[in-house]
C-alpha cells in the first residue's frame, strides 16, 4: 500500500540529522510513498492550520529528491528544529487559530495534532530525536498513531540503544578541538581545562579522553573530590615535557558536597530542563586556588575553554553518514511492513529495533563501575576483547 | 662567516605575551640563520623568566638551540621556549612574605643577566607588551631586534602580524559550523573572538563566514541597529542570525567588558557575547545562543600564509643584527620586510581604520557594524 510518511527533527541539532532524512525519503520515493517534511520538530504540528486554503508553507514541506540530496550531504537540519512539546505547551506557544480553545498556562494540544495528522494524510510518522522528542513520539503512538523512531543526540544519551545519530561527529570535534588548545596550554605551561556538553551523560568527555584528548575526565555519573583532581592534574603536568595537563568536564559534572549540577540559569524548557553550564569555570578557579598545595606552593594557571556548539555544528563525519543511512532505511523497513512503536537501534555492534518504551522513564548513563576509573578519573582501559565498535556506549 | 657582524658571537631568543601560531617557525628561521653566521643561540625560557629566575628550571632558564633542536617544528603551534604574560621585567610580579604580591622594575639587572651569560644580542619575539620591553631594554644599551607577533593583529608599523591569518581562518571555520545550529533552530548565534582592542579579526571572520552583523571596538554599537537587521532578515524568511563580536566590543558610550585584573597582567577582556546575546533575545525575542571561541583562536597549526611569514621575519631579524639595524622591529610592508624603530611600534595600538576598503566592502555587503 503507498502511504504518506511524515518525518520531523526535534530537539538540538547534530550532524547526521540531514543524511537521515535524505535516506527515508529518497527510498519511500523510490517505493512510490510520499514524504512530508515538518518543520521545526512537534512545533510544525501545533503550528498547521488544518484548511486546504491556509498557507502551511512554515510548518510543512513536501519533500523530493532534488531537496534532498543536496541537504544530505550538510550538517544541521533544513526542516529545523524545536523543543516544542505540544502536551505541555505554554499559552504564548498556542497558534492564534487555536487560542480561544486552549486558555490554560500550559495546555495538552495532542487532540489538534491528530486532527493535523489527518489533514495531512500522514499514514506514519518518523520522528528524529533525542529522549525527550521521542517521548512524545512514543505518546502519539499510545494515541493510535504509527510511529518509527530514529535516535539522535550528541550526548548518546538515549537509552536502547548505543549509538544515536551525532554522536560521532562531537566525538571527532572534541578531540579536534582539545589537540588545538594544547599548543596554549603547553606554552604557558599551564591546566587546560575543557568544557563540554552531554547533560547528564559523561560518554561525551569519556570517549574522547579514552581517545587520548585528555589524561583526565570528571562525567556526571561521578561526583569528583576538587582536591584528588588538583593532585592528579599537577601529577600529569610535571610528568609532561611540555608541562601542561588537561582535563575534560561533563557539563554536568557535580563537584563532590555540591548539592546539584551547574545550571546557566533558572528557565527551563518545555520538557522540564534547565541549561547547564558553568562547571568548567568552576573547575578551572578550583585548580587555580588549590594547585600551591601539591605544586610546592606555586600555582599554576589555567587555560579554561568550553566548546559548547562547535561540538554540534558542521558537517557530518564518516559514522555520522553512515549510520543515519542505515537508521533511515531501518525506519523504513519497518513502516513498509507495517510494525510500528519502535525506536531503531545499534546493539552489540549490529542495526535492530526495539520497542519505543525503551527509551520511557530512564536516561542511559555511562556505568561508572565497568569504564571508569573513579581513583584515577579516566576511562578504564582494560578488557576489550569480545567488545562491540563503540565500546562503554553500551546500556546491555 | 664566523665573527661577522657587529662582533656578534651569540645571540638569545624569547618569546612573550600569548602564545600564536608562527612562534615555532620564526625561532626556526632565527636559529638556522644565526647558525650560517657562525653565532650560538639560546632561548630563554617563559619570556625574560629564565634570566630572572634560574633557580626555577633545574636544567637551565637558557636552552641552547643547534639544529636539531629547530628540526620539524615549523608547523608546530605553541613555542618551544615556552612563554608568559605576567614576567614584565619593568614590573616583576613579587611575593612578600606575608603573601602579598606587588610589582619590582627588574629591567637593569635583566640587562646586566644578558651580558652575564655572554649575549650579545637579543631578538624578541612578542606582542605590544613584549616589543614595549624590548624597546625599554634597547634604550638601556642592550641589542635588540624585535619580530611582530600577536594574533590580534594590533600592532603599528606592520601590514600584518604573524598569527593573525590562522585566527582569521580558524574564527571562520567556526562561524562556518555554527551556521548549521543557527538556522535549524531558528536561532541567533553571537559569536565572540578575541582581538583586545581592535576589531581586525572579528571584522575579517565575520566577513568572510557570512555574519550579519560585525561589531567591533573601533565602531560603538547600538543594538537597535542590529535589531533591525534581524528583523528584516526574519520577514524574508531567513529565520536565524549570525552576530559576530570582538571581545573589545562596547555600547556607544559604555565601556568593554572586563573580567580580570590581575597584578603583573593585562587587562583581560571578556563577557560582551553574553551581554549582546542576552540585549538581543530581549529586544528581538528570538531564541539566542552564545559561543566564545577564546583560546581556540591561538592554538594549532599555523596557515601557510603564517609560517611563510613567520619565516621571513625570523631570517629578517637575524639579517637586522648583522647590518646592525638594533633598537628595530622587522616589519611586512609587501612585498619587503623592512625595519621599522621599536620606539614607534609601541606608542598606539594600530585598530581598524573606518575608511579602510574591507570596511566599505563589509557596508556595501549590508552586514551591519552596528552603527
Amino acid at each position: 500500500m503507498k502511504s504518506t510518511i511524515g518525518i520531523l527533527t526535534g530537539g538540538g541539532d547534530v550532524p547526521g540529522l540531514n543524511p537521515a532524512i535524505r535516506a527515508v525519503t529518497i527510498r519511500a520515493l523510490r517505493e512510490g510513498h510520499r514524504v512530508v517534511g515538518i518543520r521545526r520538530g512537534w512545533g510544525g504540528l501545533v503550528d498547521i492550520v488544518p484548511d486546504k486554503d491556509a498557507d502551511n508553507s512554515r510548518n510543512i514541506q513536501f519533500l523530493t529528491e532534488d531537496i534532498v540530496d543536496k541537504a544530505g550531504r550538510t550538517g544541521g537540519t533544513f526542516l529545523h528544529s524545536s523543543r516544542t512539546r505540544p502536551s505541555t505547551l505554554p499559552r504564548e506557544f498556542v497558534p492564534p487559530h487555536l487560542q480561544a480553545k486552549y486558555q490554560d498556562d500550559v495546555n495538552d494540544m495532542t487532540d489538534d495534532v491528530l486532527k493535523n495528522l489527518d489533514f495531512l494524510g500522514i499514514d506514519c510518522l518518523i520522528p528524529i530525536g533525542g529522549d525527550d522528542t521521542l517521548s512524545y513520539g512514543a505518546h502519539l503512538h499510545e494515541r493510535g498513531v504509527p510511529v518509527v523512531a530514529i535516535p539522535k543526540t550528541m550526548d548518546n544519551d538515549v537509552p536502547g540503544t548505543d549509538y544515536c545519530i551525532g554522536f560521532s561527529t562531537c566525538v571527532t570535534r572534541t578531540i579536534e578541538l582539545t589537540h588545538k588548545l594544547r599548543t596554549s596550554a603547553g606554552s604557558h605551561e599551564r591546566f587546560l581545562v575543557i568544557e563540554v556538553f552531554g547533560r547528564y551523560a559523561g560518554y561525551t568527555a569519556l570517549l574522547p579522553s579514552m581517545a587520548g584528548a585528555a589524561g583526565r575526565c570528571v562525567i556526571p555519573e561521578h561526583p569528583f573530590d576538587l582536591e584528588r583532581l588538583t593532585e592528579l592534574m599537577v601529577y600529569d603536568r610535571n610528568r609532561n615535557p611540555s608541562n601542561y595537563s588537561v582535563v575534560l568536564v561533563s557539563e554536568g559534572a557535580q563537584i563532590s558536597g555540591d548539592s546539584d549540577m551547574s545550571f546557566e540559569g533558572e528557565e527551563a524548557d518545555m520538557f522540564g530542563h534547565r541549561k547547564l553550564g558553568g562547571i568548567g569555570d568552576r573547575v578551572a578557579n578550583g585548580l587555580k586556588q588549590l594547585s600551591p598545595k601539591y605544586n610546592n606552593g606555586r600555582r599554576v594557571n589555567v587555560v579554561s575553554q568550553r566548546l559548547g556548539y562547535l561540538v554540534r555544528s558542521g558537517n557530518p563525519d564518516a559514522l555520522d553518514s553512515i549510520a543515519p543511512m542505515a537508521f533511515g532505511n531501518l525506519a523504513l523497513d519497518l513502516v513498509t511492513s507495517g510494525k510500528s512503536g519502535r525506536l531503531v537501534s545499534v546493539h552489540d555492534g549490529r542495526y535492530r529495533s526495539v520497542p519505543m518504551e525503551a527509551i520511557i522513564g530512564t536516561k542511559k548513563v555511562v556505568d561508572v563501575e565497568k569504564y571508569y576509573d573513579t581513583e584515577r578519573m579516566r576511562p578504564k582501559y582494560k578488557e576489550f576483547n569480545g567488545l562491540p565498535l563503540f565500546i562503554m556506549t553500551s546500556d546491555a | 662567516m664566523a665573527g661577522k657582524g657587529n662582533n656578534i658571537r651569540k645571540i638569545a631568543i624569547s618569546t612573550g605575551g600569548g602564545d600564536a601560531p608562527g612562534l615555532n617557525a620564526v625561532i626556526r628561521a632565527a636559529v638556522v640563520s644565526a647558525l650560517h653566521e657562525g653565532w650560538e643561540c639560546v632561548g630563554i625560557r617563559d619570556g625574560y623568566n629564565g634570566l630572572l629566575e634560574p633557580d626555577r628550571y633545574p636544567e637551565g632558564g637558557l636552552v641552547r638551540l643547534v639544529r636539531s633542536s629547530v628540526r620539524g617544528i615549523t608547523h608546530l603551534g605553541g613555542t618551544i621556549l615556552g612563554t608568559t604574560n605576567r614576567g614584565d621585567p619593568r614590573a616583576y610580579p613579587v611575593q612578600a612574605a606575608d603573601g602579598s604580591w606587588s610589582e619590582v622594575d627588574r629591567s637593569t639587572e635583566l640587562v646586566q643577566a644578558f651580558a652575564d651569560h655572554g649575549i650579545d644580542a637579543l631578538i624578541a619575539i612578542g606582542g605590544d607588551g613584549s616589543l614595549a620591553i624590548a624597546n625599554t631594554l634597547a634604550e638601556k644599551g642592550l641589542k635588540v631586534v624585535g619580530v611582530p607577533k600577536t594574533i590580534d593583529n594590533d600592532l603599528e608599523e606592520t601590514q600584518v602580524t604573524f598569527g593573525f591569518d590562522t585566527a582569521v581562518t580558524f574564527a571562520t571555520e567556526c562561524i562556518d559550523r555554527l551556521h548549521t545550529t543557527a538556522e535549524a533552530h531558528d536561532r541567533l548565534m553571537v559569536i565572540e573572538v578575541m582581538g583586545r582592542y581592535a576589531g581586525w579579526i572579528a571584522l575579517h571572520s565575520g566577513l568572510a563566514g557570512s555574519a550579519d552583523a560585525i561589531l567591533i571596538p573601533e565602531i560603538p554599537y547600538d543594538l537597535e541597529s542590529v535589531a533591525q537587521v534581524i528583523r528584516r532578515r526574519e520577514a524574508a524568511g531567513r529565520h536565524f542570525s549570525i552576530i559576530v563580536v570582538a571581545e573589545g566590543a562596547h555600547p556607544a558610550g559604555g565601556a568593554p567588558s572586563v573580567i580580570g585584573n590581575d597584578i603583573g597582567q593585562a587587562e583581560r577582556l571578556g563577557g560582551i557575547g553574553h551581554r549582546v546575546a542576552a540585549e538581543l533575545q530581549t529586544m528581538t525575542g528570538k531564541e539566542t545562543r552564545t559561543v566564545v571561541l577564546g583560546h581556540l583562536l591561538r592554538g594549532g597549526s599555523p596557515t601557510t600564509r603564517d609560517r611563510i611569514l613567520s619565516l621571513r621575519f625570523g631570517a629578517a631579524a637575524v639579517r637586522a643584527i648583522r647590518e646592525g639595524c638594533l633598537g628595530c622591529m622587522v616589519s611586512l610592508d609587501p612585498p619587503e620586510v623592512l625595519y621599522v624603530p621599536l620606539a614607534l611600534v609601541t606608542k598606539r595600538i594600530k585598530t581598524v581604520p573606518l575608511d579602510s576598503d574591507t570596511v566599505r566592502t563589509v557596508r556595501d555587503l549590508g552586514v551591519s557594524l552596528g552603527d
